[in-house]
């Protein structure tokens, strides 16, 4: 990709197959959830093994690789969300996923990038400054900001500190990151993997929503492109994130070659 | 020396002119849910209303705290910024704020006790001593932790750890005003609404979502107490002035019969006014890890908890 070498396309993996098909991808890195300890299903998630084979693969095809941690452990199983991080280090990925700030802060001690989590629910710059201070590198908005206020903070925030999802989920019931209605109406705490407690019902602390708010009919969500990649290269964010995980990786390429079709387009021709 | 203070919020001037402030020992000036709320306290254009509820506040000898948008935009911080500065001769107690942003803003450029609110999602003992050297000395902690892992935070940290004592549970924020953009009403005509999907119920308030139950701990305060916690809160917010007098009222009796070493110290007419004010019942589920709504406890019978799912003693 000599011709927009800054760019990053980051695409979801559920599984080693998703690696091995979108590794053939203009798909630039990857991320994939730790099982029970990511914003993603159960079954779209990776256990360690697997984790282990799929940064292995993407290496060898030069692409990079992040490990989602982004579920918030409980209080009592901090320790144990730290041991369980420790055997990830072992596997190098290239950054880790994650929105608890204590987590952020031991994981950047350990010598590890970190990415700041759309679940940090990042809307304005000093969010943005915040979350550096504890050592984040790199921070992904809230899905919740228009195109001005993103330009609003890549004015003040240097953008290669910037990620923006342009393809996914957008919540209309609640800011994404600080909803309880689900775990409100339905809540369930399940151990999980290496995980002591998973409760259900609670999108921060087990990825699970049951969107009870839909029952409301308030059409809680929308699922699409949320952002224009060319507006947001236009000013100089440079890393989008791609959601979908589950997706067939088939599709998600399609919409990877479609989007970075788009991007050179606009940058050959110095349209920005 | 009394070991608990009350704290409750109200939007604006009128609300707390009405307040019974005997039972009542601070209170958070603002509603951080929307800046628009007429009137609202937190609104930089009422800085005026703002001077003259904390010095009203102050003359009775009650604690007054600013309070700050929950989710601002840069917009927002701006407006934030100029509020700090106008503060000059306003001799507040703390500084409400929910997004971390704004407590790096506040904590850079005003020297003000931060009190961390519900919207900030705090969940352990490591993200309550870390945003203490950001200034934060009060937590509310998130309400979907149970009371175990509330205990174990208490005793990891030195920080202040606020009890949700009572009150509608704050369950979301949304970019659009359900009021202004589904029920078509201007912000003059705010109220708020309640969103009935069969038996489930919950209370809109334009930006913000709440329980249409009231969460409530009146059972469970001597266990609060004697593990060290200080700060009882109810939450006043789109509440009128009556309920908040009623129930700070009965907490602070409470309060004050477990100080006094009365075992059943939970008189019936106070669980009778609680079942008056609490239109569509009571709710503690997440102290025992189950769903928010459920309550679990002996003093409200099960048709008074308002679901087929209560628990009856």
């Amino acid at each position: 990709m000599k011709d927009l070498k800054d760019l990053e396309l980051i695409a979801p993996v559920s599984c080693i197959n998703d690696v091995l098909v979108l590794s053939d991808s203009k798909a630039t890195a990857f991320y994939a959830g730790l099982y029970g300890w990511s914003r993603a299903s159960r079954h779209n998630e990776l256990d360690g093994d697997e984790l282990k084979e799929a940064i292995e693969i993407a290496k060898e095809r030069s692409k990079r690789f992040y490990i989602s941690f982004n579920l918030i452990p409980g209080p009592l199983e901090l320790n144990q969300a730290k041991k369980v991080l420790e055997n990830m280090f072992l596997f190098k990925p290239d950054a880790f996923i994650v929105t608890d700030i204590g987590i952020i802060k031991f994981i950047r001690e350990n010598g590890f990038e970190v990415h700041a989590s759309l679940g940090c629910t990042s809307i304005n710059k000093e969010d943005v400054r915040f979350l550096m201070e504890i050592g984040a590198k790199r921070v992904v908005l809230s899905p919740h900001l228009d195109m001005e206020n993103i330009k609003d903070i890549a004015k003040e925030i240097n953008p290669a500190n910037l990620e923006v999802m342009i393809w996914g989920t957008r919540c209309k019931m609640s800011i994404m990151g600080i909803c309880r209605i689900s775990s409100y109406f339905d809540l369930e705490e399940k151990p999980i993997g290496t995980r002591y407690s998973v409760w259900e019902g609670s999108p921060k602390r087990s990825g699970i929503c049951f969107k009870s708010c839909a029952q409301f009919e308030l059409d809680p969500y929308t699922c699409s492109e949320l952002y224009s990649p060319k507006e947001l290269f236009k000013i100089g964010i440079r890393y989008f994130k791609m959601g979908g995980r589950g997706m067939k990786p088939q599709y998600l390429k399609n919409l990877i070659e479609g989007m970075y079709e788009e991007l050179r387009d606009l940058y050959s021709c110095r349209r920005y | 020396m009394k070991n608990y203070e009350i704290y409750t919020h109200v939007e604006d001037i009128e609300k707390l002119k009405k307040l019974n402030l005997e039972s009542i020992d601070g209170v958070y000036l603002g509603d951080p849910t929307c800046i628009e709320y007429p009137g609202n306290l937190a609104n930089p254009k009422n800085i005026t209303l703002l001077k003259e509820a904390v010095n009203y506040l102050k003359e009775k000898g009650k604690k007054a705290f600013l309070v700050s948008l929950a989710e601002p935009r840069n917009s927002d911080l701006k407006l934030l910024f100029e509020f700090i500065e106008n503060l000059q001769g306003i001799d507040a107690d703390g500084f409400e704020a929910h997004n971390m942003g704004a407590i790096r803003l506040i904590r850079n450029t005003l020297n003000i006790p931060i009190h961390v609110g519900f919207y900030a999602n705090i969940y352990t003992h490591e993200t309550v001593n870390l945003l203490s050297k950001y200034n934060a000395k009060v937590f509310y902690l998130n309400p979907e932790l149970s009371l175990d892992e509330i205990l174990f935070i208490k005793a990891h940290t030195n920080s202040e750890i606020a009890v949700f004592a009572h009150g509608k549970l704050p369950l979301g924020i949304s970019e659009a005003c359900f009021i202004k953009e589904e029920l078509d009403k201007e912000c003059s005509k705010c109220n708020s609404v309640i969103l009935t999907a069969g038996k489930w119920k919950l209370k809109n308030v334009g930006k913000g979502t709440f329980s249409a139950k009231d969460w409530c701990t009146i059972e469970y305060l001597g266990t609060f107490l004697e593990n060290g916690f200080r700060i009882f809160y109810i939450n006043g917010l789109r509440e009128d002035a009556i309920y908040i007098n009623t129930l700070s009222e009965i907490y602070k009796n409470a309060l004050e019969a477990i100080n006094n070493g009365v075992k059943n110290y939970i008189k019936a007419e106070w669980i009778e006014k609680i079942l008056l004010l609490s239109e569509y019942g009571v709710a503690n589920g997440y102290l025992f890890k189950e769903a928010g709504y459920k309550y679990v406890g002996r003093c409200f019978y099960e048709e008074a908890i308002n679901t087929s799912t209560g628990r009856k003693h």
